[in-house]
């Protein structure tokens, strides 16, 4: 029987809620050689889900691209423990060990949600938030927001190509601040009055004040079996970690 | 100015995730049912208007908006930047995803403190309510026209905000640690220029707003009363 | 060949992953052409003018432009500004709170100074019969209003070639007579599409359908 957890549908509230779980869990964590471990879960994991490479692997370095430069700094900024003189400037080690951590912990949870939820539409995780008792208020924003953030977008190309046809162009100046300004006002315009439309549909068709959501979900024996091997070989890659001597990771060089 | 999974310490994650659920609490309180397209909407516009990239000299940068947000949606400023966090982390890859309370409190509490500040100035000044906070008084001391004043009102909100979240940044990033000292201070010094764009930016916007739709600025000040006036008939 | 304003050669387009939506489609318009163009919906017509202005670029075939080959951002950037574009809709193309400046807009990026370009717009606002909007907010004003200051503000920058798209859509009687003389009068090249027959013989010399992803001549 071939069985692929790609494509078997579990319960996005379990998914959510493991995901979240295990992020809680690796910023608990500050020794490199658990993190190391629970990288090493988190790359299986992305595996075990069919995670797709190159897309995932362009979302990650854009990530770390975003931290690059914090983390560059840290081993010159760290200020305590040995270090070594690195072009005249003091390079700490227990600077590059923080830089090395955070850079394994952002990772590491940035690959569990990308395998849990990666394939989860925004309109499904709204619908469970919905049933782990999330306001329904806040659950209707978020609907909306999905149904019509592409319509804006749209509306948004429109106008912007509409200026260029008038040879607007980009440049640091008052111009072109002021032209974006009243671009993004009628953006925020034109959303009031659709908002004033979608209201008014609504009471159309009977909206009194409470919104009802269709979506049900079930939580099923593949969600138990999901959560227990999951804790199961969470608990096997720490007791790696354990039995790894965290010295050889750093005090080795 | 986003701060990534893995910096901050778990204390002031902790602190900071209460502290946010809190104040999206409190912002879904103030929100009456008839509200929820138009918060919706205006958080996908600001969602959709983040994505410009503003030139400024070499570089460029995106606009935050945040102060223009907190004037047109008051408390409800929370819950929208909350959503439009979450679109964010879901489009771009869940990065983040624990220090969605910080970075939520770091970019919308400055946009509603502007709000506090400066929305009873421009309220004096759209619909002459009288108001403790009259320093538009001052301003018509220097004879500036009302249009000119609107313009300075939303170019002090704006740049309040952004400025205001830099700080906020900073001092998250101080809190984690000495060593991330010197990030901070780049960041606020690399920041400043849009702090102040952004506040001209945003002046234009309210001055736009308010020639073609002032009844947004009135949205905040009814709907304080009437959601109380919606719960008490949903109790009753 | 030179003298053209526009030659389109062997142009094939499609959307990502959609069916072609044009294949092999040529297309010319000389000084003083007055076209008209038909077609289905979804047949395309209002994408030919995105490829006549780079905001959509071909996949193969070229686009002349004023002589010019015009292959990137970068070299449809002058043709914009010899080029009156006028939107299907007139709220995406008005986008400024007051009259005056969405139409000193365009001047304005033309570099021209503010002192001309508020000279221009009040010139081009006379011209079509609008003198005194200037300081009305164009959010306001009717459909027909908005469809002739979204005109002006096209005229204002002195265009060589017009693209109209489906001007007279929702336009009242007397809008649509208002703006059918003030288009007799252009002494301009333009190209229109529309549904309306009677409009299009009444403004054009030679019409074209749009279809299966050529342009044939009727």
């Amino acid at each position: 029987m071939s069985f692929s957890l790609s494509e078997t549908s579990f319960d996005p509230r379990t998914l959510i809620l493991l995901s979240l779980c295990f992020a809680i869990l690796v910023i608990s964590f500050s020794s490199l050689q658990f993190l190391f471990c629970l990288f090493a879960f988190s790359v299986c994991l992305a595996a075990l889900f069919k995670v797709p490479f190159v897309s995932t692997m362009k979302k990650m370095l854009l990530i770390d691209g975003f931290m690059v430069l914090a983390l560059l700094s840290l081993p010159f900024t760290f200020a305590s423990g040995s270090f070594i003189l690195f072009l005249g400037f003091p390079f700490y080690w227990d600077g590059l060990w923080l830089a090395i951590a955070i850079l394994l912990k952002a990772n590491s949870i940035f690959l569990c949600f990308t395998a849990l939820m990666g394939r989860m539409g925004l309109a499904e995780f709204a619908h469970a938030l919905a049933h782990l008792n999330v306001p329904s208020s806040f659950v209707q924003i978020l609907l909306f927001m999905v149904r019509y953030i592409d319509v804006l977008k749209l509306e948004l190309q429109r106008m912007l190509r509409a200026m260029k046809c008038r040879g607007f162009r980009y440049s640091t100046s008052w111009h072109c601040w002021k032209s974006i300004g009243h671009l993004i006002g009628m953006l925020f315009v034109r959303s009031i009055e659709r908002a004033e439309q979608i209201l008014i549909a609504m009471k159309c068709r009977g909206f009194t004040g409470t919104f009802p959501l269709l979506h049900h979900f079930h939580y099923s024996m593949k969600d138990t079996a999901l959560v227990s091997t999951f804790i199961a070989f969470l608990i096997v890659f720490l007791s790696i970690g354990f039995l790894l001597d965290g010295s050889f990771l750093k005090g080795g060089i | 100015m986003h701060i990534m999974d893995g910096i901050v310490t778990s204390p002031l994650l902790a602190g900071a995730t209460i502290i946010a659920v809190g104040a999206v609490g409190y912002g879904l309180k103030r929100v009456a049912p008839e509200d929820i397209p138009k918060i919706a909407l205006l958080a996908a516009a600001f969602f959709v208007a983040s994505v410009i990239r503003l030139p400024i000299g070499p570089t460029s940068a995106h606009l935050m908006l945040t102060g223009l947000l907190g004037l047109v949606l008051g408390p409800a400023i929370f819950p929208a930047l909350l959503a439009s966090l979450m679109m964010q982390t879901f489009i771009f890859g869940f990065g983040g995803i624990t220090v969605l309370g910080l970075n939520l409190l770091n970019m919308s509490l400055p946009g509603f403190v502007a709000f506090l500040i400066f929305m009873p100035l421009l309220r004096n000044e759209l619909f002459k309510e009288k108001s403790g906070l009259d320093a538009s008084q001052f301003l018509k001391f220097f004879a500036l026209s009302s249009k000119t004043r609107i313009f300075i009102i939303g170019f002090c909100a704006g740049s309040f905000a952004v400025f205001g979240s830099l700080l906020m940044v900073a001092l998250s990033l101080a809190l984690s640690g000495q060593e991330f000292f010197a990030i901070a201070k780049f960041m606020i010094l690399a920041n400043l220029p849009l702090a102040f764009i952004e506040g001209l930016v945003v002046g234009v916007i309210v001055q736009f707003l308010t020639s073609l739709k002032g009844e947004i600025f009135e949205v905040n000040s009814f709907h304080q009363t009437r959601s109380l006036r919606t719960s008490s008939e949903l109790s009753s | 060949m030179v003298d053209a304003y526009f030659t389109l050669r062997s142009i094939s387009f499609r959307r990502s992953k959609q069916s072609p939506l044009f294949q092999g489609l040529n297309f010319e318009v000389l000084p003083n052409d007055q076209i008209g163009v038909i077609g289905g919906n979804g047949a395309g017509k209002t994408s030919l003018f995105h490829l006549m202005m780079g905001l959509l670029l071909p996949q193969a075939g070229d686009v002349f432009a004023f002589g010019q080959v015009c292959r990137n951002e970068k070299d449809f950037v002058p043709v914009r500004s010899q080029v009156g574009y006028l939107f299907q809709n007139s709220d995406d193309q008005l986008f400024c709170p007051t009259v005056e400046e969405d139409v000193s807009f365009g001047p304005l990026n033309l570099g021209m100074s503010h002192k001309e370009a508020r000279e221009i717009t009040s010139k081009t606002l006379n011209e079509l019969g609008l003198s005194g909007f200037e300081k009305r907010i164009t959010h306001h004003l009717s459909g027909g209003e908005k469809k002739l200051v979204a005109l002006a503000s096209i005229l204002a920058m002195n265009p060589k070639v017009l693209l109209l798209d489906e001007p007279t859509n929702n336009l009242d009687d007397e809008a649509y007579k208002r703006l059918t003389d003030i288009l007799k009068s252009l002494n301009i090249s333009k190209v229109i599409i529309s549904h309306d027959r009677e409009f299009l013989s009444d403004l054009t010399e030679k019409t074209y359908r749009l279809e299966a992803g050529q342009l044939h001549l009727e």
